[in-house]
């Protein structure tokens, strides 16, 4: 019963005002490390309230946002400007003009904070490999396999780090490691870069339970359809957003989960379902019943200890007042379900 | 040969302009002040279009995407959910449409609106050429409640209607969307009273383009080039890549060129500029100037 319905978070949460108001500002500075260590403390708690059984790295308040983060931690890669990403919002989307290697650890500093404050049941999100390169202009190498195995030989290295830091207080523990990729299906005919560049990011790396998040897929049976080929324990993906907010766990209510009944066909490895059951783009808090209704329909096609509760993506798009009563609702849910179990 | 060189579509804003639309989007400052530094922004580029005689649209830097300023004035559409561009990480309002019924706020006067900078849809100057998404690929990246052959008929009357309002002659049609074997765009409703180029994306097939343009510029392949030879009065090469900032060789264009069996040619890039940095885009317009030299 203990591995049922784990919850857990995605990733990204609000940041405290004091902090995201002068992130950039003093970023690396003896102040900023005081300021994001305040506000993991302080979120990992919100997350230990709502009930959350995992707590990621509390929210990544040591970081800004996915891509520029790992990025700016890489030679061989310049910034020229920002690129549009919708309306009047920009991102800094770096060129590849050389051989990239690793000019420092991408989340040492944030790892090492949680262990001195004895964080165990923790995940650590990372940018995945073909994310990292579908996010990039390529000026150096030949192709785009060619630049995300790139990217998977640096992550591996990263994660190989993280698990050495993790093994110091943890030997015994297997570390989680999500690697977060957006980008994984929206390139039909690449399915074989993302298996591949995925499986290089995590070879000869052992004791460390591995998950990929994605989200906004156009067609998750993409990745399904792979899977088995991906070196990961689970898939922590988005449903809720794809899904009506009527009550109900008949299909024409559930549209947004129905897709799990071809994952569930070809789950010969018996991997996880992160289910996304609140939708991070509304302020709705969903309802307890409706969140019941998302995982006893999931729970008609998957075992329990095969499902994970967790937001679509990460919530730092919602107030933290909003975000918490979403995390809440979602551990009401889980705990009347598993009552129901009993 | 003769070659003329073309830029299309949104061009890259500058770093002063992104910030006062970020101040405008806050209320900080009024509508006017930021439809004045569009329209010196525009000038701007206008200037460089002049002195080099580049043939060129408005940079758009009031569109915050290819449809959105459409759907906001043409009764019956509207700008639903934020969706991904083709392959790439900008996203735009899929245009959600239940009708093209008429123009509802005149497209040439100074007009506010809701979700995107302030209209004038154009600022005209010399060697300008309207700028508007090609029916094929505006009903394909829309969720549409209507047949395509009806959509693109009310849709090029309504294009039409602006081109009237504006006064323009000369017209860019933009296909970002590859054509099936068995698509058809039949521009001749535009064709009898514009001067129509087309720019296309991949492969071209004989029968994709009916109406005769002034010019099909699609991607660089001698099969496209041929086809675009006899089907249009001037033939275009994309020849710039407007998704990298891999800067091109001029050598190697000018020899592409040289090899070319054509009078005429339209140069251009390959999409638009806005999804590079500005840098990077004024130093491609840069090598634009110096192709053919």
């Amino acid at each position: 019963m203990n591995n049922y319905l784990i919850s857990q978070e995605i990733g990204s949460y609000r940041k405290p005002k004091e902090l995201s108001s002068v992130f950039h500002k003093i970023y690396g500075s003896d102040e900023f490390y005081r300021l994001a260590e305040k506000a993991t403390i302080e979120t990992v708690k919100e997350f230990e309230k709502a009930g959350l059984n995992n707590i990621g790295v509390g929210g990544e308040m040591f970081r800004w946002e996915m891509y520029e983060h790992q990025a700016n931690r890489i030679n061989g890669i310049k910034f020229y400007g920002p690129v549009r990403s919708f309306d009047n919002r920009y991102y800094k989307k770096g060129s590849i003009i050389e051989d990239m290697g690793i000019k420092e650890s991408y989340h040492s500093d944030e790892l090492k904070f949680l262990l001195s404050q004895n964080y165990e049941n923790i995940k650590i999100p990372v940018t995945g490999p073909y994310t990292m390169m579908d996010w990039s202009f390529n000026e150096h190498y030949n192709d785009r396999y060619e630049t995300a195995m790139a990217f998977a030989g640096l992550l591996n290295n990263e994660i190989k780090d993280l698990k050495k830091l993790w093994d110091s207080k943890f030997p015994n523990k297997k570390l989680q490691i999500q690697l977060d990729e957006p980008a994984t299906t929206t390139h039909p005919d690449e399915m074989n870069i993302v298996v591949d560049s995925l499986n290089k990011s995590v070879e000869n790396i052992d004791n460390c339970e591995v998950s990929i998040h994605v989200c906004y897929s156009s067609d998750y049976k993409l990745l399904y359809d792979v899977m088995n080929d991906i070196k990961i324990d689970g898939l922590n993906l988005e449903f809720a957003n794809r899904d009506t907010l009527e009550n109900g766990i008949d299909d024409s209510k559930r549209i947004g989960y129905q897709d799990l009944k071809y994952f569930n066909e070809l789950n010969d490895k018996k991997k996880f379902i992160g289910l996304g059951v609140t939708d991070v783009h509304i302020d709705y808090v969903e309802p307890v019943e409706l969140i019941k209704d998302r995982i006893n329909y999931t729970l008609k096609i998957l075992p329990p200890d095969l499902i994970r509760l967790n937001p679509d993506c990460g919530l730092r798009t919602r107030s933290r007042e909003i975000s918490y009563q979403k995390l809440k609702n979602m551990d009401i849910a889980k705990k009347e379900i598993l009552k129901e179990i009993e | 040969m003769n070659i003329e060189k073309l830029v299309y579509g949104i061009y890259p804003k500058s770093n002063d302009l992104r910030v006062h639309i970020n101040r405008w989007e806050k209320g900080i400052i009024p509508d006017s002040s930021l439809n004045d530094m569009i329209i010196n922004e525009k000038n701007d580029l206008y200037k460089i279009y002049k002195d080099y005689n580049i043939i060129h649209t408005d940079p758009l830097f009031n569109w915050y995407d290819i449809f959105r300023p459409l759907t906001i004035i043409i009764d019956g559409m509207e700008p639903g959910p934020l969706t991904r561009f083709k392959e790439t990480n900008t996203f735009y309002r899929m245009p959600i449409i239940n009708g093209i019924n008429d123009i509802i706020i005149d497209p040439a006067v100074f007009s506010p609106l809701n979700e995107e900078p302030p209209l004038p849809l154009y600022l005209k100057d010399d060697n300008f050429n309207a700028f508007l998404p090609s029916p094929l690929s505006f009903y394909k990246m829309s969720q549409v409640s209507m047949e395509y052959k009806e959509f693109e008929k009310k849709l090029l009357s309504i294009y039409s209607k602006i081109l009237k309002i504006f006064n323009i002659n000369d017209v860019l049609l933009y296909d970002p969307l590859n054509y099936d074997k068995a698509d058809i765009i039949n521009i001749t409703p535009l064709t009898d009273k514009f001067i129509v180029k087309i720019v296309t994306t991949g492969k071209l097939y004989k029968n994709n383009i009916k109406g005769k343009p002034y010019s099909i510029i699609s991607d660089y392949d001698s099969n496209n080039f041929e086809i675009a030879k006899e089907l249009s009065r001037v033939p275009g090469l994309k020849l710039i890549d407007g998704y990298n900032t891999k800067m091109e060789d001029l050598n190697e264009i000018n020899n592409i060129i040289h090899n070319l069996d054509s009078d005429n040619l339209i140069v251009s890039h390959k999409e638009y500029f806005d999804f590079l940095p500005r840098i990077i885009a004024d130093k491609k317009l840069n090598l634009m100037l110096k192709i053919g030299d």
